[in-house]
């Protein structure tokens, strides 16, 4: 098994822990957890990548790049989460939904 | 000078427009002025149409452009000049001068003035197309037109009448009634255009005789629809019922509209389409029969009416039914002076008969109720209030009765003797016809004009303004002398026509039929005397006709129940099957909007489950989603 193919690996594996933690969580704060953690699947797997592929250079910029956008993720939601947590008095999601279906 | 055609329609045209505009904008009393020139200058184009005819006697077909080219149907924007149609344009354009300068005098002080003249100058021109067009469909813009017209003019007091809606509802019924006949013309030009390919009149003709062979079921099928439209213009049986009702409209109208030129549109066709009526000859015998039953249904109907309109409007009838026997006999010529003699003392006599409307409308016991001021037994003793009136009303009453030398003897006579020869039936009802004609007529003078006045209104009756007059004293000179145009041995319209009806016969002189009808005339008139001249009926006295007759002139009076008649076979079926189909179409589509309804309820009441507002389903939902293109994307 090369490295490669460990890494990968690693990176579905992170992306598994992302999304059952966005489907089973219900606190905001650790949604966004989950949420970062989705993110640093991406950066593993596009670092990964241009290795492997021999672009090294823009694996690492990409990366970068997503490392950027995940920290405005991150500042936005916690936002969200301060100010949800004023008006309801809870971080639960379930307190959200206003939709009656 | 063919080439000047056109501005028999430019003239009229601008004549409504600036009268449209002054209607809107100026409102200034010049509404009649305008419409009358522009008549009168149509006229003018006319006699030169006439003038250039004489030298060119073949006439010209004058192609301004294409209408229609759809496939191999090519209807160009052609007019016909021949002497028929310039014999139709002649009497369209002329009497239509005297009548437009008539309602100036009549109509003055109507708010609507301007309106009326609008609509009248539309009628002109749509009037004009219908004679001078060189082809089926154009004639049929022109025959949709006057319809509009004659729908417009009938309902012009819309607001007027039993109920303030009678005369929209007459002017509906016009249109109505007239939508009938428009079928068969319709029709009829379909299977013309079905079989020859054209619709012109001169190709339609030239293959005519060698498509059909003579009597064949289709050319039958095809005449015999061209009827049912001349049936509905011209007011016959079984579609007369309407023009009765349209003297809801003014008088000029009735008297160009209703009387002179619109009506006579069916003669005018049958005549123009007298290539394939020569062809059936079946269906000649049945215009001959329609035209000479109607004649003589119409006159018993007008010998006990006391509406002195409604009389005249039967009495139109009954004459449109002497022209439409005469050229179902193939007197083409017989049928087009008479037309035009018509024309003459018919106008003459509803424009006399609307100087007596206005006379005692505008006295000083005036007042607007129509259907008083028409009833003749409000009337007697008129010829002193208006002596100018009732002289021009003698001689329009002596030429509609026949009597030599006037105009109306001539034609009629040449009718029956038309008939004479032709189909007995057919003779003997024009001639009991024309004595029915001959009595109506003197009860008529005899009512209104003679006796003592039997109201108020009649007696503080004046004279009408010049206006109104002169055109009346022309009218009756036309009606004196208008047999001249086609005196027995000369016949000069006779020889007019045949340039373009091709080589007609030129009847003889038929001295019996001439003496018999001149005799009944008279008899007639010395019955209408004994009836009515010689005891004047008395304020509220009965007619002494209903008296003699009983039940016969409640027959007559009652206009044969046709109107029941016609209100109870069609048109109630046709309210309730109507109102049937209404009710069931709503009852279908509202099921089936039930229905729609509830499949969309009963699927979204499913969907609505799946939308929780939870942020950890939508994130199901996204990888769901997810899953299900990648999946889309392996296995396409």
């Amino acid at each position: 098994m090369s490295q490669t193919t460990i890494l990968l690996l690693g990176a579905v594996g992170l992306l598994g822990v992302g999304l059952y933690g966005l489907l089973r969580l219900r606190n905001l704060i650790q949604i966004i957890v989950a949420l970062q953690i989705l993110a640093k699947a991406a950066v593993l797997a596009l670092v990964v990548a241009g290795k492997a592929s021999g672009h090294v250079n823009l694996g690492q910029s990409l990366a970068v790049t997503v490392i950027v956008a995940d920290t405005v993720i991150a500042v936005v939601g916690l936002a969200l989460a301060v100010q949800v947590r004023r008006r309801l008095g809870t971080l639960d999601v379930r307190a959200l939904a206003t939709l009656r279906g | 000078m063919f080439n000047l055609l056109p501005f028999l329609f430019l003239f009229p045209l601008a004549g409504l427009l600036i009268n449209v505009a002054n209607g809107r904008l100026w409102h200034k009393p010049i509404a009649g002025a305008i419409a009358s020139s522009a008549a009168a200058l149509s006229f003018a184009v006319a006699i030169l149409q006439w003038v250039a005819l004489l030298h060119q006697p073949e006439g010209a077909i004058l192609t301004v452009g294409t209408w229609l080219r759809v496939s191999n149907l090519n209807v160009p924007l052609a007019f016909q000049i021949d002497t028929l149609s310039v014999t139709m344009i002649l009497v369209v354009t002329g009497i239509g001068t005297l009548i437009h300068l008539y309602a100036i005098g009549y109509m003055r002080g109507d708010p609507g003035v301007s309106r009326f003249f609008v609509y009248l100058n539309l009628f002109l021109v749509a009037m004009l197309l219908l004679v001078t067009a060189a082809n089926y469909p154009l004639l049929f813009v022109g025959w949709e037109g006057v319809g509009l017209c004659s729908y417009l003019l009938i309902g012009f007091w819309f607001d007027r009448g039993e109920g303030g809606t009678s005369n929209a509802t007459a002017g509906r019924k016009a249109f109505v009634v007239n939508r009938v006949g428009d079928l068969g013309l319709i029709l009829a030009m379909g299977l013309l255009f079905w079989q020859l390919g054209t619709l012109t009149f001169n190709e339609v003709f030239a293959q005519a005789t060698a498509v059909f062979p003579v009597g064949s079921p289709l050319i039958v099928a095809i005449t015999l629809l061209l009827l049912l439209g001349a049936a509905g213009k011209s007011a016959q049986i079984p579609l007369f019922i309407w023009l009765p009702d349209a003297m809801a409209g003014p008088t000029p109208v009735s008297a160009l509209i209703h009387a002179a030129t619109m009506v006579t549109a069916g003669i005018y066709l049958i005549a123009r389409s007298h290539v394939l009526f020569a062809l059936a000859p079946v269906s000649q015998t049945a215009v001959s029969l329609i035209g000479a039953s109607t004649a003589l249904l119409a006159a018993t109907v007008a010998t006990a009416q006391f509406d002195i309109k409604r009389v005249l409007a039967y009495s139109t009838i009954s004459q449109l039914g002497f022209m439409v026997a005469a050229v179902g006999l193939g007197a083409y010529v017989a049928g087009v002076f008479h037309l035009i003699t018509h024309a003459f003392f018919k106008a003459l006599l509803f424009l006399a008969a609307g100087s007596v409307i206005h006379g005692l409308e505008h006295g000083q016991n005036g007042h607007r109720d129509p259907a008083t001021l028409q009833d003749m037994r409000q009337m007697g003793g008129l010829r002193r209030q208006m002596p100018l009136t009732f002289a021009v009303y003698l001689v329009g009453a002596l030429a509609l009765a026949g009597i030599p030398p006037l105009a109306g003897f001539f034609s009629k006579d040449e009718i029956l003797a038309a008939a004479w020869q032709g189909n007995l039936a057919v003779y003997l009802m024009l001639t009991l016809a024309a004595f029915a004609t001959a009595f109506y007529m003197g009860r008529q003078v005899w009512l209104v004009f003679m006796g003592e006045a039997r109201s108020e209104t009649a007696v503080s009756a004046h004279e009408s303004p010049p206006i109104m007059t002169i055109p009346l004293v022309i009218l009756a000179t036309l009606a004196v002398v208008g047999g001249g145009l086609n005196l027995p041995g000369v016949h000069t319209l006779g020889h007019w026509l045949n340039h373009t009806l091709g080589e007609g016969e030129l009847r003889p002189f038929n001295a019996t039929v001439a003496l018999t009808a001149t005799l009944l005339a008279l008899l007639a008139i010395g019955l209408a005397y004994w009836l009515y001249g010689r005891h004047p009926l008395g304020a509220a006295a009965t007619d002494p006709l209903a008296k003699r007759l009983g039940a016969v002139f409640m027959l007559f009076n009652r206009r044969w129940w046709v109107d029941e008649a016609v209100e109870w076979v069609v048109k109630r079926p046709f309210c309730h099957l109507s109102t049937f189909l209404a009710r069931s179409d709503e009852a279908v589509s509202a099921w089936v909007e039930r229905q729609i309804i509830n499949v969309v309820q009963r699927g979204t009441a499913v969907l609505r489950r799946t939308q929780t507002g939870q942020l950890n389903w939508n994130v199901a939902g996204i990888i769901v989603g997810l899953l299900l293109i990648w999946l889309l994307l392996q296995f396409s």
